[in-house]
């Protein structure tokens, strides 16, 4: 049964057990993606509207999972081997007086919305540092705005991927690393390919001259979004949201029975 | 009956079975001692009895509910303190206060009691501390989450003397409310004089299940220059000065009773435990 004064004890007992560094981690593959992007186009250039033209989402988006499926990898087999394959700490998680639907939503929280959510911040914190840096050198620099429709792609990408990496955690590593591995090339492989069955003027798609961090809340109503940086980064519907929706349900759910059935 | 187990095995992956075809049948209340050999099964069926392990075939009962289920009602009655540290590495005042609030009946006087008792600093954390403070931390938390059932594994290592002499009287004081504790050890003598039973592990089986009041009719203890002789229903053990000898037969003792030695004669000695057939049902 769910009883939310235990389940908001649990989601504290959770952030005091997490290492800090769980906050930034996910995202550090972000980072180096968005500045890799960034530096491949060329410093001078704070416009991305013109790459749009330049722009394949069947080409980018293999590589924008490659990037997040390292980073997923990173975080969900420390989380295995610390919280759950430690037979110490996986005695302490398993045997904590919470329901298994609480200890499934105090996870899906964290993974989603916690480490998200301060990535963000210690990435924004990181741009600042760097546009300082580059503000000395005399280098033009793009403001945090401009780049958050990068961010947005590894954003949507780490929906993608993140329970799929907490399911790791939750099985046994071995049978999980198989089943990442499996679905983390279906995955790479599905996509392009119903990408590229699809019309091109659903495949690119403008961005517009001034990214906001209104961008970000587009990622949450998807459907509205078909003309933003965010929109290039959905691409459409039936062309990444419908694969991600069911691969993350998909994953949820090993995750759900993973936990229930995990043994120590 | 506040453990239930009936037809139990269990195994991991395609290796031997650890426990084969066990039943027990085991009453509420007391401080009861679990001893077996290494590698027997003792932390596996206590991670059995709190959910953390499912049996390969059998079914297991604890206190009315099916431990694999692992609902929070259920683990809010059962405490498992494993062999090494599990607790964070805050200090001993915040584990009380963040991890005792899952736990309905814990007592932070108790806790706080018990910290004291074992001369703990609650203010420093569990990383600053020895191994064997911590262990100290560990057990007064388990003692202050007064869950009815409480398996305590190997609760005595890493702690000195006084450790343990605090140990076995806070045990006494916390269970005095009708608690169950089981203590799963190697040092049954560190132990010996707070258990009520003791239950012994062997060659897969609950091999005993002994009641240590109604032992002291059954067994008799002596000191001896000379083994016993064979098939006289007794074992000797070899102590400075000549043999430790249990036997099965009522009669009046002669030395102090000393548990590892039973447990050896149960165990290597083919020494019987005439109430084995009736204690699986005490």
């Amino acid at each position: 049964m769910f009883s939310a004064p235990r389940f908001l004890r649990y989601l504290r007992w959770l952030w005091l057990r997490s290492p800090s560094w769980y906050l930034a981690a996910p995202f550090a593959a972000a980072t180096v993606f968005a500045l890799f992007f960034y530096f491949t186009i060329g410093p001078e250039s704070t416009d991305f509207s013109h790459m749009v033209p330049r722009f394949n989402l069947e080409a980018v988006m293999p590589w924008v999972f490659s990037s997040f499926i390292f980073g997923s990898v990173f975080t969900a087999i420390h989380l295995a081997s610390r919280h759950l394959a430690n037979n110490e700490e996986a005695v302490s998680f398993m045997s904590l007086p919470v329901s298994t639907l609480e200890r499934w939503l105090g996870s899906l929280f964290g993974i989603l919305v916690a480490i998200p959510l301060f990535s963000y911040i210690s990435i924004a914190a990181f741009y600042l540092l760097l546009g300082l840096f580059r503000g000395l050198i005399k280098y033009p620099f793009p403001d945090f705005g401009s780049v958050l429709p990068l961010l947005s792609l590894g954003l949507v990408s780490y929906y993608v991927m993140a329970p799929l990496a907490f399911a790791i955690g939750v099985l046994k590593p071995k049978r999980a690393v198989v089943w990442y591995i499996l679905v983390g090339i279906i995955i790479m492989v599905a996509l392009p390919v119903t990408v590229s069955s699809l019309p091109e003027e659903q495949v690119l798609i403008d961005i517009p001259e001034t990214p906001s961090p209104s961008n970000l809340v587009g990622l949450f109503f998807q459907g509205s979004y078909t003309e933003s940086s965010l929109g290039f980064a959905l691409g459409s519907k039936v062309g990444f949201l419908v694969p991600s929706i069911v691969a993350a349900l998909a994953f949820i759910a090993v995750h759900y029975i993973g936990l229930r059935h995990k043994q120590v | 009956m506040i453990i239930h187990l009936q037809q139990v095995s269990l195994r991991y992956g395609r290796e031997e079975p650890v426990l084969e075809q066990v039943d027990l049948r085991m009453p509420g209340g007391g401080i009861v001692g679990l001893a077996a050999p290494n590698g027997v099964g003792k932390t596996s069926l206590f991670k059995m009895l709190v959910g953390l392990r499912y049996p390969s075939s059998g079914t297991v009962e604890v206190m009315g509910q099916d431990p694999t289920k692992r609902s929070a009602s259920f683990l809010q009655q059962v405490y498992f303190l494993p062999a090494e540290p599990n607790l964070p590495a805050w200090t001993p005042a915040k584990i009380g206060r963040v991890q005792g609030a899952f736990y309905p009946n814990f007592s932070s006087e108790i806790y706080q009691e018990c910290l004291d008792d074992f001369q703990v600093d609650p203010a420093r954390p569990l990383g600053k501390l020895s191994f064997g403070q911590q262990r100290r931390v560990q057990l007064a938390f388990a003692l202050g989450v007064r869950t009815p059932l409480l398996l305590l594994d190997e609760p005595t290592i890493g702690l000195d003397v006084n450790g343990k002499d605090q140990f076995r009287r806070s045990l006494i004081k916390a269970t005095e409310a009708g608690q169950t504790v089981i203590l799963a050890t190697h040092l049954l003598n560190e132990v010996g004089p707070v258990l009520d039973r003791l239950v012994v592990l062997h060659k897969r089986q609950v091999w005993a299940h002994v009641d240590l009041t109604e032992a002291s009719n059954i067994y008799s203890y002596h000191h001896s220059s000379y083994p016993p002789q064979a098939g006289t229903n007794a074992f000797g053990r070899r102590v400075p000065g000549g043999w430790h000898i249990v036997r099965a037969d009522g009669g009046p003792s002669s030395a102090q009773p000393d548990l590892e030695t039973l447990y050896l004669g149960l165990t290597d000695g083919n020494l019987v435990d005439p109430t084995f057939q009736s204690s699986i049902d005490v």
